[in-house]
């Protein structure tokens, strides 16, 4: 608990709702400087051009994002909503799908989805003989239903010679 | 009109179509019942492998999941004390104690009569107030679609997230995100960086399973839930009469006036709908000391109205082409998908798609009635599918979706990052439908502004002399300073419990 009257670290004032404030106006900047450079019609007015919309909604965000900010030191908020559980899952999470994003063209569907689906399952907690199980039918399930039945381009490598 | 109605029914005659329906309701029951997955989350599924259907089977089976969802969501809030849908809690209120008391069968077979007559009530006033709703709204120009696009998403972000400024941030990322790839208008390319993947825009269908699907499996991965859902409670398949039924008329009514009217509000939704009837039904009861013991009552007011807000909420997206909810902007993009505009030239150009789907809701309804009466233990045995295994074939099927529509992988690292961000913005609290409904009207929005600008030599006063357009506008700004007011006064009320 945070005691009356003291200092309110950046940590015990919602910091994840700062940070995100904060990273949201830095972004916004960002953007409002990468429309300076979108090109402009000859004969059209400037102001109206193809800058002018997201302009119009970077400046909305860097206005919410102070409401933001504002909020969180008038609230004075103790600590921050956010509730994170095993965190580190998400981000392994997302560099296997990454993965198999960029090697299943190369490797081909089944190897690829072979590769990172036990993993995802292991990540998740999942025992050894469903991984095996869940793996095994999933790509039964891909081969007929998707490759088969809705004829849906996959990459397939070696399989079409392998299956003759 | 008939003859309307005939071209409607006539598109419905077909194997494929008819198949579509069983399908979509059966999937949307599983989606609905499944705690952690939801309607959206099977729309943005389903979506991408709705490109080898025709489009009138296509709006069929997505119409079918929207409305097996719905319903859906009760399955494990009365057997497992585990709502599927947000909607469902209010039905657990009633639900449960009723399974504790050995009345499963009495209060499922509630449930699903409930949302039935809902379904049909709202589809009712959906045909009654659309038709004339879209011939008012056809001499809309582009000043009214700019007001009417910025009150739809503003009254979302205000009312769909306990604090508005997310609510609005939420609204602001999703129609900067639509920005992105060729301008509308002419041609410019706008934060492509230079990626092939992006000139087309942000896909659609990568969006909605980031959003959806991805941002979902990494919740689930994160929660580390592995246990299995299983019914503790003794099954029992004794079902209420129809003469039981028909006792609670006075629920039915009240609960499927108050769907629909929620329904049809953007951004409100079948939870607000749920809590608003049962508060309700309770406050007319004459037995209301029993709500929260087991009241039969309960389970109807609130599965009444959480399925009446389906036929509601596609009065709005019908007629103006606004969505109001995560279900029916995934639904105008599917439509869209398939070259059907909505919207009130949608009446004049394709009555068959309009009156197609007043039939579709219509018959869809009675296939939940038959699939929710019959097999309901298949619907407990589908949901005991452990959460961590559902993630990984949730990111799978997601996958080869993203992959499947353009054939490139592009719009499958597309789909990553948006997930990411879904992921991100889910823990800092920020709403998604506010994002989803940006993306959706950022186009129309975008243009309605611009042209209106052009018509008026650039002068802003053209949006305030209109009178539909004021009123839109004044009724955004409203919705606003109502969200502001509700902070406030909850951040009050926080303060002085703290302080006790």
């Amino acid at each position: 608990m945070i005691k009356k009257n003291k200092t309110l670290s950046l940590k015990d004032m919602g910091g994840g709702e700062l940070s995100v404030a904060l990273l949201l106006i830095l972004l916004s900047i960002l953007g409002w400087w990468e429309t300076t450079r979108f090109e402009v019609d000859p004969g059209m007015v400037k102001t109206m051009g193809p800058a002018m919309f997201p302009q119009i909604l970077f400046a909305g965000i860097i206005i919410s994002s102070l409401f933001l900010i504002f909020q969180i030191f008038i609230k004075k908020t103790k600590r921050s909503e956010v509730v994170w559980g095993r965190w580190q899952k998400a981000p392994l999470a997302a560099v296997i799908m990454l993965f198999q994003a960029l090697t299943f063209e190369e490797l081909s569907t089944f190897v690829s989805a072979g590769i990172s689906l036990p993993l995802l399952l292991w990540i998740a907690g999942v025992r050894l003989k469903f991984i095996i199980i869940v793996t095994l039918i999933f790509m039964i399930f891909v081969y007929f239903f998707f490759i088969v039945a809705l004829r849906v381009p996959l990459p397939l490598q070696f399989l079409p010679t392998l299956l003759g | 009109m008939l003859e309307n109605w005939l071209l409607g029914i006539g598109q419905l005659g077909q194997w494929q179509v008819i198949f579509a329906m069983f399908a979509g309701v059966a999937m949307g029951i599983v989606v609905g019942a499944m705690p952690g997955l939801s309607g959206p989350t099977g729309l943005a599924l389903m979506i991408p492998f709705t490109y080898i259907l025709s489009p009138i089977v296509a709006i069929v089976l997505l119409i079918s999941i929207y409305v097996g969802a719905e319903y859906g969501g009760s399955i494990t809030a009365i057997t497992i004390n585990t709502p599927g849908t947000p909607s469902g809690a209010i039905t657990a209120i009633d639900g449960y104690p009723m399974t504790e008391a050995g009345q499963t069968g009495r209060a499922l077979s509630i449930s699903i009569m409930s949302s039935t007559t809902g379904g049909i009530f709202s589809t009712i006033c959906l045909v009654l107030f659309s038709i004339p709703l879209a011939q008012f709204a056809i001499a809309f120009g582009p000043v009214q679609y700019f007001a009417l696009g910025i009150f739809g998403l503003t009254i979302v972000a205000s009312l769909v997230s306990g604090n508005w400024i997310k609510g609005v941030i939420a609204a602001l990322i999703g129609l900067l995100i639509e920005t992105v790839g060729a301008e509308p208008m002419t041609g410019t390319q706008r934060f492509t960086f230079g990626q092939p993947a992006l000139w087309e825009g942000v896909s659609f269908v990568s969006a909605m399973l980031g959003l959806f699907a991805i941002t979902e499996v990494f919740l689930i991965i994160e929660s580390e839930v592995k246990t299995r859902l299983k019914s503790k409670a003794k099954f029992t398949t004794e079902r209420i009469s129809w003469r039981e039924f028909a006792g609670l008329w006075k629920t039915l009514s009240i609960s499927s006036v108050i769907g629909t009217i929620i329904g049809v509000m953007p951004g409100a939704g079948a939870s607000i709908g749920s809590i608003v009837a049962y508060n309700e039904a309770k406050r007319i009861s004459p037995n209301h000391e029993k709500f929260g013991k087991g009241a039969p009552e309960g389970v109807c007011a609130s599965e009444t109205a959480n399925n009446a807000t389906v036929g509601g909420a596609l009065v709005p997206l019908l007629t103006l082409g606004v969505p109001g909810s995560g279900s029916t902007a995934i639904l105008l993009g599917a439509l869209m998908l398939h070259n059907i505009s909505p919207g009130p030239q949608l009446f004049v150009k394709n009555p068959d798609i309009v009156y197609g789907i007043f039939t579709t809701l219509f018959l869809a309804n009675f296939v939940m009635l038959f699939l929710g009466l019959k097999f309901i233990r298949l619907w407990l045995k589908v949901v005991e599918v452990s959460p961590p295994i559902l993630a990984a074939l949730i990111f799978s099927v997601a996958f080869i979706g993203a992959f499947s529509v353009g054939g490139s992988v592009g719009d499958v690292v597309v789909m990553l990052i948006i997930g990411v961000l879904g992921y991100v913005l889910r823990k800092f609290k920020f709403p998604l439908i506010p994002l989803v409904i940006g993306l959706v009207l950022g186009e129309l929005i975008e243009i309605s502004l611009r042209r209106a600008l052009i018509l008026s030599d650039g002068s802003f006063q053209v949006f305030f002399t209109d009178p539909i357009s004021l009123g839109l506008l004044i009724a955004a700004a409203l919705s606003l300073i109502y969200a502001i007011v509700r902070d406030i006064r909850a951040a009050k009320a926080k303060q002085k419990f703290e302080s006790l």
